[in-house]
């Protein structure tokens, strides 16, 4: 009793400042259940069973479904898995709860729930989200699932956490670096193929005058700009932490690499705003058509071919660039997760059988125009991923690198990217003009705060 | 006899204040005490907490960051009480003269009080933008500047940007308050004062400010505690950056709890602030019961 009276606070802490903290908050689709229950008509084969299950159940009281889903930026995604949870909802006799959140909203609005003891049954978020609650046992295990299907060997490093396994790939999201081909022709430049290129290209197409700017990068914090300085670190020769989780990023070389980064913002190649740019700044100023270089997922890919098809026509994709020492792979994956507390984990359970539908995956991946690439077997040979504009993406997608690799798969490498520890650092040295060491000092300082707190 | 009225009175009056008192103390008395506990413990998210004294209270006190946000939110809510309450009372003076499209120009000011604060942050956030935003177009277009100004990202600018958006949502509630205060005036007031030589600066002075000086009173206390625990503006706008440049207090406190997930030294930083809240709502009491 005590103990939740002590928890009240918090979680109306926690509410209140989840629903006045969001930015516009998450579209809630409910697709109630129709009367005509465990119709199997129109069930895919791969649903048949569970279908005639649900038919069996008709005269049974309709259960419910809570599913929380990132909203994408590709919005035929979540169009298309509200039109899933609504056939799901008809023939299981499931009311479902389907509701889409802006991923800069969804942390908070998960910490709010799970205190309050009522989370959602089924999450589908990003990996480094949804490793966040891999401790304190709040997850389900998932081994049994993860052995019913055919899943890509390189998938699995999504579900598997020190702890044990917890999600189950959705798929793959790889991270690519556009740029901008016209500027290059302009100038007469080859395609950038390190970060010293990188540096060389931007300095050339450098136009603030006319408003043009080399570089798209931002330091805002989010993902976006840890991944980008984390991998600029570690391609010059340094991991931020070692296989045991031993933080080991005070180096020379990870000195010179956020010295490097810090540069792209003392000389002024990005836009002034960049400085406290999020993850969704870099996507703006691209299509915008303000910035030549940026990495993203192909978010802007898929914004370039259905609006700006002539930005398309003026853009290239590339691999990430190398370093002096490494070149890495980057993006991340896309997991479910069922929470411990949930309500109705036989439902969760069911409506991850329903969505791994081969027809239905199939079609929902597509769509996404390589925002997604599938983590189960049997798709790379299709005409879709064949075709030249796609094969690309699948490729990239086997070379992903893990967040926090090499260190151990756990939560502490979530916890250091929601801290924003690397761009607070080169913050530091471009908006205080703190000596560079010193912000090394600050990350080693602030890695350590997580990966050596017990 | 007498005395048995008066005990039945008292306790008819207990029993009707009953009822509120249970409520206050259920909606506002344990969840307070709550907090003021764990913010003496480690608390996080999905885990229990533990007493650890005054530890959160001792981080946060000898850390140079709660200090910085701290002084900036003394600087965010005094300056824009300040200019809140300045141009509230300008535009209420303006506004209490008869002039024709009084009532449309009424309406008009409402118009930032009204209007969603993420419409409004959301909107402030792209005029500002350093790439296409209207001000650095304009200004460019002028001449006045030869680059973009960072509005959202200067360090000595940026808290600047956020309180301009503030006072702009806030002059409404100042104007027609004091617009209302000034509708009570005894009109005979300002003739008398005519009579014995006042000017209009005397008279505002003289007259006008001590018949609504309750008014401004209040007004501006609600202001504060309202300013002083803002967020959604600085958040939506800055997100209290760079480098915490235009974080106030409760910038810190949601950043302390959901990407540190600190939740006790979330609440540690919310308590320090108590003392200082008080101090506002005890003058504000007072005077209402002066009032009284």
């Amino acid at each position: 009793m005590f103990k939740k009276a002590l928890s009240l606070p918090v979680i109306a802490a926690l509410t209140l400042a989840a629903a006045g903290c969001s930015s516009g908050g998450g579209s809630t689709a409910n697709a109630p259940a129709s009367g005509s229950a465990g119709s199997t008509t129109s069930a895919p084969a791969a649903s048949t069973d569970a279908g005639k299950a649900g038919a069996s159940g008709a005269a049974a009281a309709k259960t419910k479904l809570v599913f929380w889903d990132k909203s994408e930026y590709v919005k035929e995604y979540n169009e298309l898995q509200k039109e899933r949870v609504a056939q799901f909802s008809k023939e299981f006799n499931v009311d479902v709860e389907y509701v889409a959140i802006p991923p800069a909203d969804l942390k908070t609005k998960l910490l709010a729930a799970i205190e309050a003891g009522n989370p959602p049954d089924l999450l589908l978020a990003d990996d480094f989200v949804a490793k966040q609650f891999v401790g304190n046992k709040q997850l389900v295990e998932i081994s049994d699932i993860l052995k019913k299907y055919d899943f890509r060997e390189d998938s699995k490093k999504y579900a598997y956490a020190l702890e044990g396994w917890y999600e189950i790939p959705v798929y793959h999201n790889p991270n690519v670096m556009y740029v901008r081909k016209d500027k290059l022709e302009e100038k007469k430049l080859d395609p950038p193929k390190t970060w010293d290129d990188i540096k060389k290209v931007a300095q050339a197409i450098n136009d603030p005058k006319n408003n043009f700017y080399g570089l798209g990068f931002q330091l805002g914090g989010g993902g976006d700009s840890e991944g980008r300085i984390s991998d600029l670190i570690r391609t010059y020769g340094t991991d931020l932490v070692d296989k045991d989780g031993k933080v080991t990023v005070n180096t020379p070389e990870a000195l010179e690499a956020i010295k490097m980064d810090a540069s792209f913002f003392t000389e002024k190649l990005v836009p002034a705003s960049a400085v406290t740019g999020d993850d969704s700044w870099n996507n703006t100023a691209y299509l915008a058509g303000t910035v030549g270089i940026v990495f993203n997922s192909s978010s802007i890919y898929a914004a370039m071919r259905n609006d700006k098809p002539d930005l398309l026509q003026k853009t290239l994709i590339l691999p990430w660039p190398a370093g002096p020492k490494r070149q890495f792979g980057s993006g991340g994956g896309t997991v479910f997760v069922m929470f411990s507390k949930g309500k109705n984990l036989d439902n969760a359970k069911k409506y991850i059988d329903y969505f791994f539908n081969k027809d239905f995956y199939g079609k929902l991946i597509e769509k996404l125009n390589g925002l997604a690439v599938p983590v189960l077997n049997g798709y790379e040979n299709t005409e879709f991923w064949q075709r030249p504009e796609n094969k690309g993406w699948f490729e990239a997608s086997k070379n992903i690198v893990p967040l926090g690799d090499p260190g151990p798969p756990d939560a502490r490498a979530s916890q250091v990217v929601s801290e924003n520890v690397l761009s607070k650092a080169v913050q530091s040295i471009v908006v205080n003009k703190v000596d560079p060491q010193k912000a090394l000092d600050a990350i080693e300082q602030g890695y350590k705060k997580v990966y050596e707190k017990k | 006899m007498l005395q048995s009225n008066r005990r039945s009175e008292l306790a008819l009056g207990y029993a009707s204040v009953m009822p509120i008192i249970i409520v206050i103390f259920v909606v506002i008395g344990i969840p307070f005490v709550s907090a003021l506990y764990l913010s003496l413990t480690d608390k996080t998210v999905g885990a229990d907490a533990h007493f650890i004294g005054f530890a959160n209270y001792k981080e946060i006190f000898s850390d140079p960051i709660y200090w910085k946000v701290l002084k900036n939110t003394f600087v965010y809510f005094i300056t824009d009480v300040v200019f809140k309450l300045i141009f509230g009372m300008i535009f209420a003076l303006t506004l209490n003269q008869p002039f024709f499209g009084r009532s449309v120009v009424r309406v008009l000011f409402l118009v930032p009080w009204a209007i969603s604060g993420l419409v409004a942050a959301l909107t402030w956030k792209w005029m500002y933008n350093d790439t296409y935003g209207i001000f650095n177009q304009l200004l460019l277009d002028i001449g006045l500047i030869q680059t973009p100004i960072a509005w959202l990202s200067g360090p000595n600018i940026a808290l600047v940007s956020v309180i301009i958006v503030n006072i702009w949502r806030g002059i409404p509630f100042f104007l027609f308050s004091i617009l209302g205060g000034l509708q009570t005036i005894d009109r005979q007031l300002y003739e008398a004062a005519k009579i014995d030589g006042a000017g209009p600066i005397r008279q505002f002075f003289s007259v006008t400010i001590p018949s609504i000086s309750s008014v401004i009173v209040i007004t501006t206390m609600l202001s504060s505690i309202w300013t002083f625990n803002d967020f959604e503006n600085i958040f939506l706008i800055t997100g209290g950056g760079p480098l915490y440049n235009s974080a106030v207090i409760s910038v810190y406190t949601y950043e302390t709890a959901f990407l540190q997930n600190n939740m006790g030294k979330s609440l540690s930083v919310a308590g320090s602030i108590i003392p200082i809240l008080l101090v506002l709502m005890y003058i504000m009491t007072r005077k209402l019961a002066k009032d009284d």
